[in-house]
């Protein structure tokens, strides 16, 4: 009696704290499918917090209500190491086959539906079988708008059902509105959801065995694709649409494709970064967003093939891709065609495609598009520079250098790098001054404050940063601290030049000291290698007020920053203000707007209302003082309506909601971004596109989650970069 | 009193076994295949509007129709979506030929239903058209079938 007394005190206990859990939305799901036994009913249709705490009280539940851990206890083992599932979660237990999830065949045989690739190393042949064969990209440019479509083929080359997990990037300012899944013949477009709203609905899916696909946004160029269900031999796309428009240089417009995720590095104590982890080493990172990498003798045969479309609205003179091999046919000399190259076509660097068109033929332009149901419309406004100011003099510089001297930095990215510098060294004048901060997991400097630019000081510049060299994490908050947090002479323009891969998780906690520090000074973005964090770096340059250049592994260091250093050292105007004229103007994005450099027009995009033409005026400061330009424009030109534009725009206005976030504890800032991404039916921090086939069940309730593993970028040395060991 | 706490124990583990039940609603997907009936008219353009009136309803995809002309999933309507109100619309500029009659599935709604009220939908034709502009008095039709 006195035992029955103790178990039943016991089981009031633990049905106190399952109640208290129950209440907090933690507890075992008890609605129970009949056809399961008890222990497998609640192990596996449990909603599972994901503190293991919670875990542990979960299955100590098990155990002591149902007689012993025995099988709940073997189901837990059979767990991924490390592997913690994330808040709403469901746990699925993975009853693992005799044999691992691999093909029963290990030869590359036609028909056996296995994607694999044969890569001899030491005569040693490495095989990886991934669940993404394909992806497909096409372009399309008008004026300088792209409008872009990428089709990702999933496929299942295993003898089980699998969901199907893909960590890839997308340009930093392309604004997704369009997803598409599809299985055979049928198309099934998603819906834009809440973030939460979209993860439960696709795990409620996937927990009952239909075909569904998620889109969730870990960064602004960063995004992951699931899909579950995925039969064996089965095959099913993923179809988004996005636009953006293009960046526009020295005569040279520049559309990028990112093809690859880089490696990035994550301050000690972060949880909220991006992993990077080897192939199969799930949750080692301890990160919420992780990617996985195959290590240098491994190929996946995953592949892409990418045309543009380019309708210029002017002559293109001239064209070339910055990474890749291209083949290129002219229907008419404003339209052109390009397409990847097949004998180039693995995802491990940037697409960068750049052309030129006749320099005299591209002046200030105004795009518009009205809105069908009335009510105005939404509006760019691309301000062109003159072509050359270089006979004008300009004000004295101090110029800071900043430089990424990373483990992910060393081998050609930092070489690279250190030419940039030293070229700019060069082109400094005597009244300037000048200041080289190097930061890796510290900083340090080349001297105490800025040197005058003397003969004798670039000299010594240029011998400090020849013996630079990359190894160790990055720490970039430090550089910036180090960069800015000085004071400013007065008598000289402070631009403060970054040089990195950008390879961090805490953008946002970069982008706030940014913007807390700034002061008068102005941040100059040089994005490094051929898969740098595009978003930082243009990030960084906005909030900074500045400009961003890219060196690819293939560019001439010292060619662009030569380019990159006459423009930005004599800024056409600074502290811009626009007078719409009879434009009823709102929402204006930048706020703000940039300044005006040589070769780089500022597009400015906003809503508006009012018919008639109009004269823009334009005022600014130059080192000769305050000068104004003015244009003439007709908002309601036929010819210039651009269905992109609303989109464009909405996605202008939450980057610069997200923006503000980063240092401005508003609360109400995630619901304004919420709301504004729901009703333009994008991709957001807060939104997530869903969709679910209904008609089609799949048998079973168990699956196999298999994460898609990326290559490195070209050019990053793997061993440096990625974590294979479990240690932080 | 050691007769009466195992008492109170069952009696609680009855309470919380039966309150944990009512907070768990049950969760199913359906597809609601929607027709419109031309009669021997050709569907060149149609517009819909879908919402349910009764049941806990979330809109999960929008499939396209049967035919060639529509087998692109339509776009819906963002604002509308968030009330879990379906409004699309199509069309083709393909010859009056080519373009189906008759019975016509248009499109396909994948619904996620919480609870175990049975839903009821709203549903009304705003355009159906030829391709000449002019009107069809279509008949709409909603069909919910078994999962495959």
């Amino acid at each position: 009696m006195n035992k029955l007394f103790e178990f039943l005190s016991m089981a009031f206990l633990l049905l106190m704290l399952n109640a208290v859990l129950l209440l907090t939305g933690c507890a075992v799901d008890s609605h129970f499918d009949p056809s399961l036994s008890k222990s497998s009913r609640n192990y596996e249709r449990g909603l599972v917090d994901s503190r293991a705490s919670r875990q542990v009280v979960v299955r100590s539940q098990i155990e002591l209500l149902f007689g012993g851990g025995g099988t709940s206890k073997r189901l837990a083992e059979q767990a991924p190491p490390g592997s913690l599932p994330s808040l709403d979660e469901e746990v699925w237990v993975i009853v693992k086959p005799k044999r691992t999830a691999q093909p029963t065949k290990t030869d590359d045989i036609p028909g056996s539906g296995v994607l694999m690739c044969r890569i001899p190393v030491n005569n040693v042949i490495t095989n990886v079988a991934l669940p993404l064969s394909h992806t497909d990209v096409a372009v399309s440019i008008s004026a300088y708008i792209a409008s872009v479509e990428v089709t990702q083929e999933f496929h299942n080359p295993y003898d089980e059902k699998i969901e199907a997990v893909y960590v890839f990037p997308l340009p930093q300012n392309a604004a997704v509105n369009g997803f598409i899944m599809t299985i055979g013949e049928r198309k099934i477009r998603g819906i834009i959801r809440e973030r939460e709203q979209a993860q439960r609905i696709y795990n409620e899916a996937k927990r009952q065995g239909y075909v569904a696909s998620l889109l969730t946004q870990e960064r602004a160029n960063i995004f992951t694709q699931h899909v579950a269900n995925i039969e064996p031999g089965k095959r099913i796309d993923v179809n988004i649409t996005y636009f953006h428009t293009l960046t526009y240089d020295d005569g040279w417009y520049e559309f990028v494709y990112p093809m690859v995720v880089g490696p990035r590095f994550n301050p000690p104590g972060s949880t909220q970064g991006v992993g990077s982890v080897a192939r199969g080493r799930v949750g080692i990172s301890g990160q919420q967003t992780e990617l996985q990498y195959l290590s240098p003798n491994e190929r996946s045969g995953h592949d892409i093939s990418l045309a543009v479309d380019i309708n210029a609205g002017v002559t293109i003179e001239e064209i070339n891709s910055v990474n890749h091999k291209i083949n290129v046919s002219r229907e008419m000399s404003e339209q052109m065609r390009v397409e990847l190259d097949p004998n180039d076509a693995i995802p491990n660097k940037d697409f960068v495609l750049r052309y030129r068109v006749a320099g005299d033929q591209v002046k200030t332009a105004l795009l518009t598009h009205r809105d069908p149901s009335g009510g105005g419309g939404y509006f760019t406004f691309m301000l062109y520079p003159p072509q050359d100011i270089s006979n004008r003099p300009r004000q004295p510089m101090e110029m800071i250098f900043v430089m990424d001297c990373s483990g992910s930095m060393s081998g050609q990215p930092i070489a690279q790098s250190k030419d940039a510098v030293r070229h700019a060294l060069g082109c400094l004048e005597p009244q300037d001054t000048f200041q080289i901060i190097r930061f890796s997991n510290s900083t340090s400097q080349l001297g105490r404050q800025p040197l005058p630019a003397t003969a004798k000081n670039v000299r010594r510049g240029k011998q400090y940063v020849a013996n630079l060299s990359g190894g160790g994490g990055t720490m970039m908050i430090k550089g910036i601290k180090a960069a800015l947090d000085f004071p400013h002479d007065p008598e000289r323009l402070r631009f403060v030049t970054f040089l990195t891969d950008g390879y961090i998780g805490n953008e946002s906690e970069i982008l706030a000291a940014v913007h807390d520090q700034l002061g008068s000074a102005r941040v100059f973005s040089f994005g490094v290698g051929s898969s740098p964090n595009r978003y930082l770096m243009n990030r960084m340059a906005k909030l900074g007020r500045g400009a961003v250049a890219y060196l690819s592994l293939n560019d001439d260091g010292a060619k662009v920053m030569d380019n990159f250093f006459h423009r930005v050292s004599q800024p056409v105007l600074m502290d811009i203000t626009i007078d719409w004229g009879n434009m009823r103007v709102a929402d204006v994005i930048p706020a703000r707007t940039p300044d005006l450099f040589v070769g780089r027009p500022v597009i400015v995009t906003g809503r508006f209302d009012g018919d008639d033409p109009t004269t823009i005026r334009i005022k600014g400061r130059t080192a000769q003082g305050i000068v104004e330009a003015s244009f003439d424009v007709n908002p309601i030109d036929a010819a210039n309506e651009h269905r992109a534009l609303p989109a464009v725009w909405a996605r202008n206005y939450i980057a610069q909601l997200v923006d503000r976030a980063t240092y401005d504890a508003n609360v109400e800032l995630p619901q304004q971004i919420t709301e504004i991404a729901l009703n333009y039916n994008l991709m957001s921090a807060y939104t997530s596109f869903v969709a679910v086939d209904s008609k089609t069940r799949t048998a079973g309730d168990r699956g196999t989650t298999v994460n898609v593993a990326v290559p490195v970028p070209d050019g990053v040395r793997y061993d440096t970069t990625v974590r294979s060991d479990g240690t932080h | 009193m050691r007769t009466l706490a195992p008492i109170c124990i069952a009696a609680l583990l009855a309470v919380t076994i039966v309150c944990a039940q009512d907070d768990v609603q049950s969760v199913r997907f359906d597809a609601i295949d929607v027709y419109v009936q031309t009669g021997d008219r050709p569907l060149a353009a149609y517009q819909l509007d879908l919402s349910a009136a009764k049941g806990d309803v979330t809109i999960v995809g929008i499939e396209g129709g049967q035919s060639e002309v529509f087998t692109a999933p339509p776009y819906y309507d963002p604002a509308a979506i968030q009330n879990d109100r379906v409004i699309i619309a199509s069309f083709s500029t393909a010859a009056a030929d080519a373009l189906p009659r008759g019975k016509v599935r248009i499109a396909t709604i994948h619904v996620q239903i919480v609870g175990d009220i049975e839903p009821e939908y709203d549903a009304t034709i705003t355009v159906a058209a030829t391709v000449d502009g002019e009107p069809i008095d279509a008949e709409l039709i909603l069909e919910t079938g078994p999962t495959q």
